[in-house]
């Protein structure tokens, strides 16, 4: 049971309710009607053998029967009989034989070969005659036929009846629900196309549906407001922000370029201004994202030789590797062409290697690669640095997050591998993270061509 | 080089942008005065495309602030079709050209092309430096005779530093004028621009023309034998 659908379930329920009442209704009605029309059969015995009486006359000291006395009317046969049980006239239908006994004025039930009778006898005192018997009888097997028919009737009528219901059950149920399976589904799209401007727009009717589809619709309103107001805050603010930022930088060069500054003047002014200048680039990282988050982001694609692109981002990197006395090996194949964004991709190797860099220790190695097959262009970055433990794996990817928190490393934003995964996923790639703890890690990424 | 569009109306202003961006400038665009102003505030730009009739502010008071705070770069106003008293305005004010609505686009590109050169002090649309020459209409590079195939980017680069030969540049300034506000900052983006740039105009060939400045940035010059 708890695996069917509400549908079905309700289809069962209403169908096995009209049964049950069909069947009650039915049966009712078959045993008072079987009990009245045998309670008429017997009133109408009796009224006939009544009728009998005045159909005898006494002419002369015998009796004169009118013809009508020997007519079956409405199934009954009259006979009179003497006192002696002498039949006088009138009939008696076949195969019913004289040997019920006579009792008066009450009805008896009567089985004779197989068929059944209603017998009715009554006697009058007939002026100038003498007593007079009348006896009544009635094949009750007729009406026991008429019966059995009704009863086959209802027989074969209570499956149609309940076929019909259950056909009209199902499709009322299914209409009824029609508006919940919209619910569902446009539940699921918005989860599947992380699309928030869907709604479900059940229209008319004031059933408890839809007053539930459109209180969805307004939480999904006030939802994707939310949402939205969000995105718009993070790029409010940053836009906010980076006025003040430009003027801080541009005072600071200002005062870097007196001739009078005392060195300590200078080294602090210097400080502000790189604190500064990475406060303006962590904002412009997070308007980045927030136009990618707002599908704003455009990509300007080019055709571009990607090894030459990476070559060149390669020979610059080994210039910071070589502060840390890292080792940069790389391993790059010649003559790629692609189709792509030519900063967006030489960020996308910026970060990736600004990234290895600053979490290998003095002296270890970092390692590039790119190459290439019909399909796709690959590329790797490999690093012998601290690695990434298990359960982190799966969270570098989000906004903000840092291996190692403790770092205090401000030119690190934390936003790098966020903008890494859009370009690749913007260039229709995909890119994926392996790292083992204090071994080292590997981000390989994969380009169509 | 970089490009401020004030533009209240939304559909000539995105086409501009889109149109400018294909001929490797590198521009913002905002829809009213008081916004025009907070990009000019925090940025330099090379040449700026004022509309006069804007909300909030006005493109001839933007203008009038801009000449009163010293800042000389060139203005192009856009102007409605029957405003001739806006135009002398605006002229007036210190703008350097107008045009009216509707324009050519191919107009509105030569007469940015005008005021760029007019920057550099050269009459012709042909920058040059040694045996390297840019062609600021078709954007074609050549060296020694030879035509060298740049990205819209690295173009963009060699024009800046052609327009600015000579002058030493900081990666900050060649940041900002290479990139629109939209770009996403990083510390060396500008480092391997002028590498890629050199692996094609002077890798090659005998004499290099870009410099690098320790400390300070970067030239492009010719250097005496």
């Amino acid at each position: 049971m708890k695996k069917l659908s509400l549908k079905w379930k309700l289809t069962l329920l209403y169908t096995f309710l009209t049964t049950l009442l069909t069947g009650v209704v039915l049966a009712v009605l078959l045993y008072l009607g079987s009990g009245s029309i045998l309670a008429s059969t017997q009133s109408r015995l009796k009224e006939r053998v009544y009728e009998g009486f005045e159909l005898i006359d006494v002419k002369e000291d015998t009796l004169a029967v009118d013809s009508d006395f020997s007519d079956v009317e409405e199934g009954v046969y009259l006979s009179a009989y003497a006192e002696s049980g002498a039949l006088l006239s009138g009939r008696v239908p076949y195969g019913f034989s004289s040997s019920v006994p006579f009792r008066e004025n009450t009805v008896q039930t009567a089985v004779l070969g197989g068929s059944t009778w209603y017998v009715f006898d009554a006697s009058s005192q007939l002026k100038g005659y003498g007593p007079v018997r009348i006896r009544g009888i009635c094949s009750v097997s007729s009406l026991e036929e008429e019966l059995r028919l009704l009863i086959r009737l209802a027989l074969i009528l209570l499956p149609l009846t309940i076929l019909l219901a259950a056909a009209l059950c199902f499709s009322l149920v299914k209409r009824t629900l029609r508006p919940v399976f919209r619910i569902t589904r446009t539940a699921r799209e918005i989860c599947e196309k992380k699309d928030l401007s869907r709604r479900i727009n059940l229209q008319g009717g004031r059933d408890e549906i839809t007053i539930l589809g459109e209180t969805f619709d307004s939480m999904l309103d006030q939802l994707q407001e939310a949402f939205e107001r969000q995105k718009q805050f993070t790029s409010d603010v940053s836009h906010e922000l980076r006025t003040p930022l430009a003027v801080i930088l541009s005072q600071c060069d200002e005062l870097l370029s007196l001739p009078s500054l005392t060195s300590e003047e200078r080294a602090g002014l210097s400080t502000i201004r790189d604190r500064a200048g990475n406060l303006t680039r962590l904002i412009s990282q997070l308007l980045f994202l927030s136009r990618t988050d707002q599908n704003r982001q455009a990509l300007t694609l080019e055709p571009l030789d990607f090894t030459v692109l990476t070559k060149t981002v390669l020979e610059e990197q080994e210039l910071l590797a070589r502060e840390k006395d890292i080792t940069l090996e790389t391993e790059v194949e010649e003559h790629i062409q692609i189709r792509g964004d030519e900063t967006l991709l030489i960020r996308l190797w910026l970060n990736l290697i600004e990234n290895a860099i600053s979490y290998t220790p003095v002296g270890g190695t970092v390692k590039a690669g790119l190459s290439a097959d019909e399909h796709a262009v690959v590329g790797y970055v490999k690093d012998t640095g601290v690695g990434i433990s298990k359960e982190n794996l799966p969270r570098i990817w989000e906004r903000f997050y840092r291996a190692d928190p403790s770092r205090s490393d401000s030119s690190h934003s934390g936003l790098g591998l966020s903008m890494v995964k859009w370009i690749v996923q913007a260039h229709g790639g995909s890119i994926e993270a392996k790292s083992e703890e204090g071994k080292g890690s590997l981000f390989r990424f994969t380009l169509p061509r | 080089m970089r490009i401020l569009i004030a533009e209240d109306e939304k559909a000539l202003n995105r086409l501009l942008k889109k149109k400018l961006e294909e001929q490797s400038y590198s521009v913002d665009a905002c829809l009213d005065g008081q916004e025009a102003w907070d990009y000019l505030d925090s940025t330099d730009y090379d040449v700026i495309l004022l509309d006069i009739m804007m909300p909030k502010k006005s493109g001839l008071e933007v203008l009038k602030t801009l000449r009163r705070k010293g800042i000389h770069t060139p203005v192009l106003l856009l102007t409605a079709k029957d405003s001739i008293e806006d135009r002398v305005l605006g002229l007036d004010a210190g703008a350097d050209d107008y045009l009216v609505k509707p324009f050519a686009f191919e107009e509105l590109l030569a007469r940015i092309r005008v005021m760029l050169r007019k920057q550099t002090g050269s009459a012709s649309s042909l920058l040059s430096i040694g045996d390297l020459s840019l062609d600021l209409n078709s954007h074609q590079v050549f060296r020694e005779g030879k035509e060298l195939s740049l990205s819209s980017k690295e173009f963009a680069l060699l024009r800046y530093l052609m327009m600015n030969q000579g002058r030493i540049l900081s990666r900050d300034q060649i940041e900002q004028h290479i990139w629109n506000y939209d770009y996403a900052g990083s510390s060396n983006m500008v480092d391997v621009y002028i590498r890629y740039l050199r692996k094609k105009i002077d890798d090659p060939f005998e004499k290099k023309l870009i410099h690098t400045v320790r400390g300070a940035g970067y030239v492009l010059r010719e250097e005496p034998d």
